[in-house]
């Protein structure tokens, strides 16, 4: 595959010019002729050709949001000037605001506050136009409808409003001040951070910057969360929804609408998230990885002339490596490699091995299927909850687990401030062998829950609020915590129910009351284990309280 | 959400994705700058009102810019020569070797930014007034108070540093352009 033209090889004056009359339009029938003759001898002429009318196309496509902008505009006009808006992809940061059709009844966002973000604005320009593809049967103009919507759009530069904007446009400038850059993401937290050269909170396409110590959060306009361990550069790119990792660590979090999609370039690949949190180490020089904690993303090897571009899709457990010029490698998903979310390290249990994820707070819903992966996954559902009311739980550090005794008899007394963990294990593949866990969590265990029945009983004062938990039926007998919880399964119980290399779920805390130790069977195919979900409160040793982190 | 209600969204995704390279291969084969925007448009409506025949195991983007090249040869029929002052037989040629431009247009969207912000400032505030504030070397004389052949000069030398830099990102981004 050719790519742009080598400039190792000077670029021969005159084609250079008459490509130019072309872009122009200034091109004389003599001077026409000249540049066919060159193209029709030189095939890297004509790749420098086409090079040049595609750098054309791209500056141009750059000037047809500012053109739309200042366009007087009539109803036929109007889907276009809609379209050209969304295909200039024009980074700016822009205010909208509704007119009312009344002008004594200001819109509503008719106001100081009313800036949106360039990602939020082509949102909202990408919806119309999707309304509009699904409304309109032929003809630009027969969206009516949409067109009406679109001029009700005031799009307004940078708070001014169209006659500033008109005045600012007409007269010539001949040293105008630099038209304001928009940004593409904001510097939105930092852990102890050091800067080669410290960013603004705003940064913009093109900057570069590099963390040397600590640990920094940057959201993209798109709404993807990063963040950034050191040493790492990043620099910033047109498209608000990607960001390139030239060294270093970061764990993307993707959770909104807009930032499905988004793009991690970095030397060896190019990871795509398909709505996700990842990890992408790329702190060697001759490797980048990414490794998968939840959802999935597609994994592409960067386009180089000569090379075809491979792709993978990966889904949470998985990990893989590629380097310059190689293909990909599978390799051992490690999420303890990275800070998953700075501002609940504190509350992340020491564990061991690659078989547990620390994802913090949990958000989103934990439906069966909805969180697959071939880790135990623990997240953070409380910080620093007094009870209320006494909570019933299914035993604590004096009380071990009896699975055979009645579940959600002990209980956690009200007025004990706790941090409520949940731990979700919902396999893809599962595994040959149970799996042995330890969980230190550095602070007393009050109660732990493994039964469904005592899972349901206290989603709602111990969940995370606004958190979708399963809800499956119960099941009769004796078979344990039923589809949620942990399951053991009596030996008297054992015949057709149970497949031969069965092993019980076990839990206990540790004599010091910290740690808790799991065993668990990880096969697939038993009717009543859908998944396996322990619930787990801890003493709160923090000041923090719930709230978004 | 039915697959129906789910088609506009999805047409919408795929046609933004490919638009860098349709609009590249429209500009590439048209004379007329303000005619590329129409012939985008064009086949951008015409993939819409076929969409239904469009087969999902073939690339979305090949099918597009099949329909671009037959709405720009039907261009060239109605403009003759007004459509491009290049001979048929060169533009065919060019054509028929732009397999490359997905890979172009990609290098352009990726470093474009990055180069122009490391144009020296006289550029860079000819490149904005041009393109930004003026749809013609005409207009943005008159901005600038400069000739029209000085600024098409001007750009001439600006492409040039701009390519060898998107050239040069690729293998490094502390490149100057």
């Amino acid at each position: 595959m050719s790519d742009t033209p080598d400039p190792s090889r000077r670029v021969p004056a005159e084609l250079l010019s008459l490509c130019g009359k072309l872009r122009d339009q200034a091109i004389t029938d003599a001077e026409a002729q000249r540049l066919s003759a060159l193209l029709k001898a030189s095939s890297e002429a004509r790749r420098f050709f086409r090079a040049f009318m595609a750098l054309a196309s791209a500056l141009e496509n750059r000037g047809v949001y500012e053109e739309a902008l200042d366009t007087e505009r009539d109803e036929d006009q109007g889907i276009a000037v809609l379209f050209d808006l969304l295909l200039a992809e024009r980074q700016a940061v822009v205010r909208l605001r509704v007119e009312a059709s009344n002008e004594d009844q200001p819109g509503p966002c008719e106001s100081g506050e009313s800036s949106l973000s360039r990602g939020e604005v082509a949102g909202a320009l990408r919806y119309l136009l999707v309304k509009w593809v699904r409304s309109a049967p032929a003809r630009w103009a027969a969206a009516a409808a949409v067109v009406a919507l679109v001029l009700t759009l005031s799009v307004v530069f940078m708070g001014g409003n169209r006659g500033e904007l008109a005045q600012r446009r007409g007269p010539v400038d001949p040293s105008p001040a630099p038209l304001p850059t928009p940004a593409v993401a904001a510097l939105t937290a930092e852990f102890g951070a050091v800067w080669e050269r410290r960013p603004g909170q705003d940064l913009y396409a093109g900057q570069r910057f590099t963390l040397n110590a600590g640990m920094a959060e940057v959201t993209t306009a798109s709404g993807a969360v990063l963040l950034l361990e050191a040493p790492a550069t990043i620099e910033l790119l047109r498209n608000d929804n990607a960001i390139r990792l030239h060294a270093g660590k970061l764990v993307g979090v993707c959770e909104t609408q807009r930032s499905e999609g988004f793009v991690v370039h970095t030397p060896h690949m190019n990871i795509k998230d398909l709505g996700t949190r990842f990890g992408v180490d790329a702190t060697a020089q001759a490797t980048t990885r990414v490794h998968v904690f939840e959802g999935r993303v597609e994994a592409a090897t960067p386009r180089h002339a000569g090379n075809s571009v491979h792709r993978q899709q990966l889904s949470s457990g998985m990990a893989l490596a590629a380097g310059a010029g190689t293909g990909f490698k599978p390799v051992t998903f490690d999420p303890n490699r990275f800070v998953i979310d700075a501002r609940l390290e504190a509350y992340r249990p020491d564990f061991a091995g690659t078989r547990v994820s620390w994802l913090g707070q949990l958000v989103g819903g934990l439906e069966q299927d909805q969180r697959e992966a071939d880790t135990l996954q623990v997240f953070i559902e409380r910080r620093g909850t007094t009870l209320e009311q006494p909570v019933p739980v299914d035993f604590n550090a004096d009380q071990p687990w009896d699975p055979q005794a009645p579940l959600g008899q002990h209980a956690v007394q009200a007025g004990v401030r706790v941090d409520v963990y949940l731990l979700h294990f919902d396999l893809v593949e599962g595994f040959e062998d149970p799996q042995q866990l330890v969980l230190d969590f550095g602070r007393p265990i009050l109660g732990v829950i493994v039964s469904q029945d005592t899972l349901d009983a206290t989603d709602a004062v111990l969940g995370a609020p606004g958190v979708g938990y399963p809800s499956f039926p119960r099941l009769p007998g004796l078979y344990g915590g039923g589809h949620r919880g942990l399951n053991y399964i009596p030996a008297e119980a054992e015949g057709d129910l149970v497949q031969p290399e069965y092993t019980n779920d076990l839990a206990t805390i540790s004599p010091s009351g910290t740690r808790l130790q799991l065993r668990l069977w990880g096969g697939h195919g038993e009717p009543w284990s859908k998944m396996d979900q322990v619930r787990v409160l801890v003493r709160s040793g923090r000041d923090d309280t719930d709230g978004p982190p | 959400m039915d697959q129906r209600d789910e088609q506009p969204a999805e047409f919408v995704n795929r046609i933004l994705a490919v638009q860098p390279r349709l609009r590249a291969y429209i500009r590439m084969a048209v004379f007329n700058p303000s005619d590329v925007g129409d012939i985008v448009q064009e086949v951008v409506t015409t993939s819409w009102e076929h969409y239904a025949r469009y087969d999902p195991s073939r690339p979305f983007d090949a099918w597009v810019m099949g329909i671009a090249r037959n709405r720009v040869h039907e261009y060239r029929r109605d403009q003759s020569r007004r459509a491009s002052p290049l001979t048929m037989d060169v533009l065919h040629l060019i054509e028929s070797e732009a397999d490359d431009l997905e890979h172009t247009t990609a290098q352009i969207e990726d470093a474009l930014e990055s180069c122009l912000s490391k144009l020296p400032a006289e550029d860079y505030q000819l490149v904005r007034t041009r393109y930004e504030r003026s749809d013609s070397n005409r207009a943005a004389s008159k901005l600038l108070g400069k000739s029209e052949s000085t600024i098409s000069r001007a750009l001439n030398r600006i492409y040039a540093r701009l390519l060898i830099c998107i050239k040069q990102y690729q293998r490094g981004p502390e490149v100057q352009p």
